[in-house]
Order: C-alpha cells, then structure tokens, then sequence
C-alpha cells in the first residue's frame, strides 16, 4: 500500500545560510520519521508539477545553534511587525501524577517577574511598546511568544528568555497563584468542548500522563511547591528540546544572533540524561456524567490513532474533512457537503458537531464531538457511527477528492499573520524536526487515495474499540456495547 | 489602487505575492436601509445558497472543490460577501459571487427562506448579553424611529414579518441595481486580472434610483432591557451568574470626523476588558479600566471603553457588568467618573504614548491577514472613496495630543445628553436617567 509520497524533491527547508554561521550545523531532514522519509522512491518527482503560487512560497530559515537549539523563521518583505517565540517540546504529558500542572503553573510565574525586573516592570514594558506577550501549555508543547514593532524584536528575544530562564518563583507569589489557576480551572470546566475532551483522554488513556489535564489536579494546584517548579524547569528546558521561531519583520542571521546571545548557555542534556515520556496506553472504555435535569446532552467519541510522523497522518487529515462540522446557528443553511453534516442537517440530530483528528507523539485520537438536544442522542450515536464506518467501505473519489481541495486551501489559510506563521514552524520543527514547504504538503496530500482513506479507517475504526464521553442529558446514549458493534458493518 | 468602472463600480486591490487571495464585494447597504428589521440579517442567512444558475448543495461542493471558503456579513450601512480561495481557481470564484450577489433565488427558493428564518430564531434566543446591550445603546442614543436606532439583528417578532417578496424586493431596490454603490476588492491579486473579472461578471449592472440614508441625529436617552439570561448552547458554556451590564455614552464625529482618530486612541487609553480574561501583557492591563477599576473593585466583572461609528456620527462609551446588585449604583458612578476625569484632566504623557503603541500594533497586526486586508480596503474605499495605507493611519495616530484628547471629551460631556442603558438583573438599581445627566451638568 502506497499510502505516501512523494517527499525528498523539496525536502530541505532551510536555504543555504551565509558562513558567518559555520558554528551551527544546518537542518537539513533533522529527526523527520523514517516512514515519511522511506516512501519516497515509488513517485517519479520530475512528472510532478506544482503551480507557480506554491512553488514561490517563502522559505523558512532554519539553523541549529551548538547546544542544539533550533532557531526558524520565515520572512514577510514589508512587514512592520513580528512574532517571535520559543516553543518547547515539553508539556503536561512529561509530568507524574506527583508534579501534574507543574507546566502550566509554570507558565503563570513566568509572568510574576524575575531577577532582572518586577512583574511590573514586564508588564509595563511589553505595554508601554505596544507589543504583545503571550504563552500556552498543552499536552505536549509550551510555548512564549511576543508580538512586536520591528524595531523591538531584540527586546522581545531578551524579555522571553528572561521570563523562561530567570523567572523569580517567589513563595508568595506561588502561593497567590493557587487561586488564580483554580478559577481559570473553572472557567475551563464552564466549556463544555474542553471539560468532554479532558474526561475522552482520561478514560481513553486512564494510568498514564496522556490522559492527565494540563491544568492538573484541585489537589496538585494547591500543592505544587516551589523545588519541584524549579525541577521541572532544569529537567525540561534543555536547548535540543526548544525551538526559537520567528515570522514577519525577521531577519534571520539577527535571530540567530539573538538567541545564541540569549539562549547559548542552555544546557544539552540535563544532568547528563534525555528526559523520557510516559508511553500512551490506550483503554477502550467510556464516562458519562448524567444529568436529569438537563436537556442537552455533549458528547466525544473516538478511536485511537496514529503519531505526528505516522504515515496515516496524512488519510487522518483528509477523513477529518470527509466528515466535516456542523452548526445549526452558524446560518450555512442545510448545504453541506459532508455527508455525515447533511444527515445531523436533514435530520435536526445536533445543535452542533464537530471532527476532531489530534496527533500526539506515539499516538493520536479521532473522533467526533456533539452537542445534542437530549431526544436526539440515539439517533444521532447511529448516524455518527455509520459515516464513521463508511469511510471503510463506500467513501467515493468525488469526495476525496474535494476533501483534498479543502486540506489544501485549509493548510494555507491558517498561515494568515505573523502569529500563525511563528507557530506553525515552531510546531513544525518539534514534531517534524523540519517545516514543509507548501510543495510538500501538497504532494503528500495529492498522493493518499481512495483506498489509502479506506484502509486507513479499516485500520483504525473497523471492529476496534473506542472511548467515549459525554456529560448533560445523556439517557438516551446506547451503552458501549452498542457503539463497539456498530464499529463493524457486516455488509459490503 | 482603485479603478472606477463604466457603470460606477469600484475595483481596489493589493498583491500580497500568498497562494490564497480573498477577493469580494461590498455595498453601501445595511440594516439600516430597513423598513422591516431582519431583512438584511435574512439576506445573509440566506447567501450562498441557491442561485439562477447553481442549488445550495451545489455552491457548497463546489467552493470546497476550488479550496475556498466564504464569508458574508453586514452591519448598520454596509454588506460584504467574500471568498478566500486558491489562487488558480480565483476566476471561477469571482464569477460563482456574482451569482451569489447578483442572482440570488429568494422568491423561487421558498424553503430555504423558511430554513433561514428557522436559523435566525435559534440566533434571536441566545443571542448574547453583549449584543442586547449594543442594540439598546443605538435605540436610546438615537431612537428607535431613526435609521442609526433601528435594530440591527432580527428580533422574535420581526422575523414573523419577513416574507419572501418583502425580502427579494428590498434585495432589488437597493443591493442589486446599484454598482454605484459597491467595490469590488481583492487581496492577493493583481490589480488588472481583478479589474477585468469586475468588468467581466458586474460591467453589466446598471444603477437604478439608490437607497435613501436619512442622517440620524443624536438625541440622547435611557433604555433599561429586562431579558431573560438564559444558558446558551450556541457558546457552549454554562449559565454566567446573573450580571447587570450598564453602558454610559456620549456623542462623538463619525467616519469622517477630524477626531476619529483621536476618539479610538481614547478607547485605547481607558482600554479594559474582562475581569478575568486569558492572555498576558498587551491586552491594555495598563489602560485605565483595568488600573482604576477592574483591580480596584473585585465586585466588577468586566469593564471597558468602547467607540461605535457611523456616516454620520458616532458613539464613545464605556460599559461594565457586575454580579452584586448592591454595587450597581456605585458601577454606574464609577463608569460617569472615568468619562469625566478625562475631560477635567489632560492624560499623562506615558499613557498616552502606550495607548498610541497598542492602537499602532493592532491596526498592523490586524493588516497581517489577507482577508481583514480585503474588508480594510474595500470599507475605506466605500466609505471614503479612497485608500488610506497603514503607515498614514499610523503617522495620524502619533499626532494625538492629550489637548486633542481633552477637547474631545469636553466636547462630548458638556454639549451632549447622556445615553444610558442596561440589561440583565438587578435592574431596578440602576439610577435613573435624570440623576445620571444631572452628574454631568
């Protein structure tokens, strides 16, 4: 089975840097799977030909400082602004049950000063320049980022690496933050999306740190003490594991400079050591919080998948399109070109519905989350499970097709700005050890085909077991037997 | 650059050398050319749906099998419809909006009328706190009789009235025949492929008598809104505690006032936001709502300036929220002082400077994306005729003075009524309008 594609033709994302860098070694595949690599010889690259519009897309520089950190960034002529950011290979899935929502507690003290400014020093400074500063954790990634006038991007560099390496971790500090994050925690758990979500990966990978929430335990937030911050900083920040990225007004021989300046001293290893993550085990199981009183009902299933690198990465993407969303309040009218969307539409089974395809190091989960007037529950669990299993036996060329259209435009469209850019290397970088050129990505989209969407969902979906969620007015949801034999169709 | 067609049409575009381009139109027409609230807000419900030439299901596949991705909307005076797609298929995308905009079925498409309307019901109930709070604001300023007072979004009641004839009518007086009054914009294009694709799929329009738009005048008033807060679905998130949300307004210039400018680095300046919101320096922690109010008063749950413009004039405010009944006095003096302290007081140099960064930043940051860059250009050329660039707006930005900032806030507290409005709970104690006005005399 010839699931992928076409690849080494553009591999090399990163142009050929001026020697003033001969100290850094240039990125060439990095650490890029071997299955994406290992495909490649069955396509003849010279037949293939790109249109003008992808083939002039702008290169990302990408250069590897001594220590091993990464630097990329890719260069808007004419821009006045910038984003800039350090994205870490690091997130809650690297913690215990002991230190859960250390990452993120972390993120918040980045905030609270450090041994070069007060915390309102920061703030004022990031504001009295117009910039933006700004940081997520999820369960894989931590990432700072600074938006920026052009002229202060040494600034930003310095201000990032401050809050990342010097940060005060003050007692009081910590202990005023415990209340702080306990509200956010709520604020979280008010999103149905989010609250769903976080019970699917705690029962889909119940025992092991995948399945544990970013924000952590009530218990660990009140808990975390100051030495096992620092212990997390010191065994996860280390140069190879992090990535300084930058789009817009960037050069890039200046970032480079900048963040061997401010950066240089990270160590390579800590104490000697690769820090290790807690493999995904997958259980096949479901939770439901019912409520009686409740007439909506939210829910997510989902099967397990495949890695970043996986060489279903690509099928995934596609199938994530062939099912689609939906929402009733968005006003696109009953015209959609999904099929699973046209029956919640002609069937009013879903205020809402969406196709989630998330990818994690080892594994990945696919699925569907919906939002459903509790008398539409049964029903709907049918339709959701028989376009799902479709997609093994009757998905046609028509529909690949324009899902592939609409992974291209979508992959693209998400570039728009400076932010997405930044992201998107650093992102790249840390799951691919190197960014896709547009040529790239659409020769990896334009090779998957019908058959590698059916065998790809017969991998994944046929006769397998899933995990489920669901919270609100669930009376109605079939138990997980149901779900477990509508998994398979026995006709063809 | 702009080109003006034959027929009246204007065509304004900027290469952006990216594989995607947004290209689209926008007419001069909005809610506020309305003799029946919703029509507009119907029209957009229903658009990329069926047209002579194509069924919905049809545009729907088709615009995925070019890569494209549509978006329409409308506001008080103005309607955009726009596609973002693939640079090679931009050709059969501009002739597919013409159809959209030009040949849409309304009276031939009777159920998707009835589906729009069904859409727009689910949208008037859960509609949110905020947008309750911006409809009655335009009523009290204006009054409901004026155009600028109408209702902007479909109300339960209103949206019993639209029939499909009423619609279709409204579509042909006023969008349809009237290239006078529309801009073709393309962002991501060149400039001659995208005048000849106007010439091509709109030369052929021709202008009929146009939409009348009656300037409104500002009166000044109180409107206080009971509405039921209920869960909504649609966000997806629990039922918020029952809040009362207050704003406080004042008169400003309009589009195409000297003191525009001047007014949004006001905004900027007292800034504000949500008592709890995610997102680290930059979000104007700095402004004066959030130093002087929201991290003063606990009991406060959101608070902020807020500027809304139009042809003809324009509102400055500031609202806030608040789940404590008993505070809800103090809340609404507190929203008076600001807006009073600005016009007693010339504002500090740093302040000011911050303020005139942050509006800097937004307005280049927001430029960044290919589709604001379209609706920027195609806006600026309706609403000006011409196109200011980014570096303009920003030199206009620098030359704000705290004088020009104290002129306007005086101008605007000393010759002006009030606007004062609130929604939600604990209404009764919200103090009147007389007391409120009587503060500012």
């Amino acid at each position: 089975m010839s699931l992928l594609v076409a690849a080494s033709r553009s591999s090399s994302s990163s142009r050929v840097l001026s020697s003033a860098f001969t100290k850094r070694v240039i990125v060439g595949q990095g650490t890029l799977a071997a299955s994406f690599a290992s495909s490649a010889a069955t396509t003849d690259y010279d037949s293939t030909e790109f249109p003008d519009y992808v083939l002039r897309a702008p290169t990302t520089d990408v250069t590897t400082l001594s220590n091993g950190l990464r630097v990329g960034s890719e260069t808007t002529i004419g821009a006045e602004t910038a984003t800039v950011g350090v994205w870490i290979d690091s997130g809650s899935r690297y913690e215990t049950s002991a230190n859960n929502g250390a990452a993120h507690f972390l993120e918040h003290m980045a905030f609270k000063g450090t041994s070069n400014r007060t915390q309102k020093q920061l703030e004022e400074q990031i504001e009295n320049m117009g910039g933006h500063l700004n940081a997520y954790t999820s369960r894989e990634q931590t990432a700072y980022f600074a938006k920026v006038f052009k002229q202060d991007v040494p600034t930003a560099i310095e201000i990032i690496a401050d809050i990342l390496l010097n940060s005060k971790l003050d007692q009081v500090a910590i202990d005023r933050e415990r209340d702080v994050i306990l509200r956010e925690m709520e604020e979280v758990n008010k999103n149905q999306e989010e609250l769903v979500l976080d019970h699917l990966h705690s029962t889909a990978f119940q025992g092991s740190s995948l399945g544990r929430t970013i924000l952590g335990s009530e218990q660990n937030i009140r808990s975390l003490t100051r030495d096992q911050l620092v212990e997390y900083v010191t065994t996860q920040y280390t140069a190879p594991r992090m990535v300084v990225s930058g789009a817009g007004a960037i050069d890039h021989t200046q970032l480079c400079d900048l963040a061997d300046q401010h950066f240089g001293s990270l160590p390579t290893t800590s104490g000697g050591v690769d820090v290790s993550m807690e493999p995904a085990v997958f259980t096949g199981s479901d939770y439901r919080v019912k409520f009686n009183s409740e007439d909506v009902a939210y829910m997510a299933i989902a099967f397990p998948t495949a890695s970043w690198t996986s060489e279903y990465a690509f099928p995934l993407m596609l199938m994530q399109l062939l099912l689609g969303s939906y929402d009733r309040a968005s006003g696109m009218g009953a015209n959609y070109a999904s099929n699973l969307c046209q029956d919640v539409a002609e069937n009013e089974l879903a205020y809402s519905l969406n196709t989630f395809n998330t990818h994690y190091k080892d594994t990945g989960l696919f699925g569907v989350y919906a939002v459903m007037p509790d008398n539409k529950v049964d029903d709907c669990s049918w339709y959701i499970m028989n376009n799902l299993i479709r997609l093994v036996h009757s998905v046609g060329d028509d529909e690949v097709e324009r899902a592939k259209v609409s992974l291209k435009a979508a992959m693209l469209m998400n570039l728009d700005g400076h932010n997405n850019v930044a992201e998107e290397i650093g992102r790249s970088l840390l799951n691919y050890g190197r960014r896709m050129t547009p040529a790239e990505v659409f020769s990896r989209i334009d090779t998957v085909t019908t058959d590698d969407i059916k065998a790809t969902a017969y991998k994944f979906f046929n006769d397998k077991d899933h995990s489920l969620a669901a919270v609100g007015g669930i009376h109605e949801l079939p138990d997980y037997t149901w779900f477990r034999r509508h998994s398979y169709w026995l006709r063809y | 650059m702009i080109t003006t067609l034959e027929n009246g049409i204007r065509v304004v575009s900027q290469e952006t050398y990216s594989q995607m381009c947004t290209v689209g139109v926008l007419t001069n027409v909005g809610s506020r050319h309305e003799s029946v609230t919703g029509t507009m807000h119907l029209l957009e419900t229903m658009a990329f749906g069926s047209t002579e030439r194509f069924d919905g299901l049809e545009i729907s596949n088709i615009l995925q099998d070019w890569g494209a991705t549509r978006f329409v909307s409308h506001s008080r005076e103005q309607t955009l419809h726009c596609i973002d797609i693939l640079r090679p298929n931009v050709q059969k995308g501009m002739e597919l909006l013409s159809q959209v905009v030009l040949e849409p079925l309304i009276t031939k498409a009777p159920t998707e009328v009835e589906y729009a309307k069904e859409v727009m019901s689910f949208q008037a109930q859960e509609q949110m706190p905020e947008l309750a709070l911006g409809e009655a604001l335009q009523a009290a300023a204006y009054g409901s009789d004026q155009q600028l007072g109408k209702p902007h979004f479909a109300t339960p009641e209103s949206i019993a009235l639209l029939n499909a004839p009423l619609v279709e009518d409204f579509y042909l007086n006023n969008i349809r025949n009237n290239p006078g009054g529309m801009v073709v914009a393309g962002a991501g294009i060149a400039h001659d492929e995208l005048v000849d694709m106007a010439k091509e799929y709109f030369g052929a329009i021709e202008q009929k008598p146009v939409p009348v738009t009656i300037q409104s005048t500002y009166r000044g008033g109180s409107q206080i809104v009971e509405k039921p807060q209920t869960a909504s679905i649609y966000q997806q998130t629990l039922p918020e505690e029952e809040l009362c949300r207050v704003a406080l307004a004042f008169p400003v210039g309009g589009w195409h006032s000297d003191s525009m400018v001047t007014a949004c680095v006001l905004q900027t300046l007292l800034g504000g936001g949500s008592s709890f919101s995610a997102g680290g320096p930059g979000k104007g922690m700095y402004s004066r709502m959030y130093q002087q109010v929201l991290n003063r008063y606990g009991w406060m749950e959101s608070a902020e300036a807020f500027t809304t413009f139009a042809d003809e004039g324009g509102l400055f405010g500031v609202s806030a929220s608040t789940p404590v009944a008993d505070r809800v006095p103090d809340l609404v003096t507190i929203l008076a002082d600001q807006l009073a302290c600005v016009a007693i007081q010339p504002v500090g140099d740093i302040e000011l400077s911050r303020a005139r960064n942050m509006l800097k930043c937004n307005v280049l940051t927001q430029l960044e994306s290919r589709l604001i860059l379209f609706e920027d250009m195609g806006r600026q050329v309706l609403t000006y005729g011409k196109r200011e660039d980014a570096a303009t707006t920003c030199r206009k930005i620098d030359s704000v003075t705290a004088g020009d900032i104290q002129k306007l806030a005086r101008e605007m507290l000393q010759n002006h009524q009030p606007t004062l409005v609130a929604t939600g709970s604990h209404l009764d104690k919200v103090p009147t309008y007389d007391e409120v006005s009587r503060w500012f005399r």
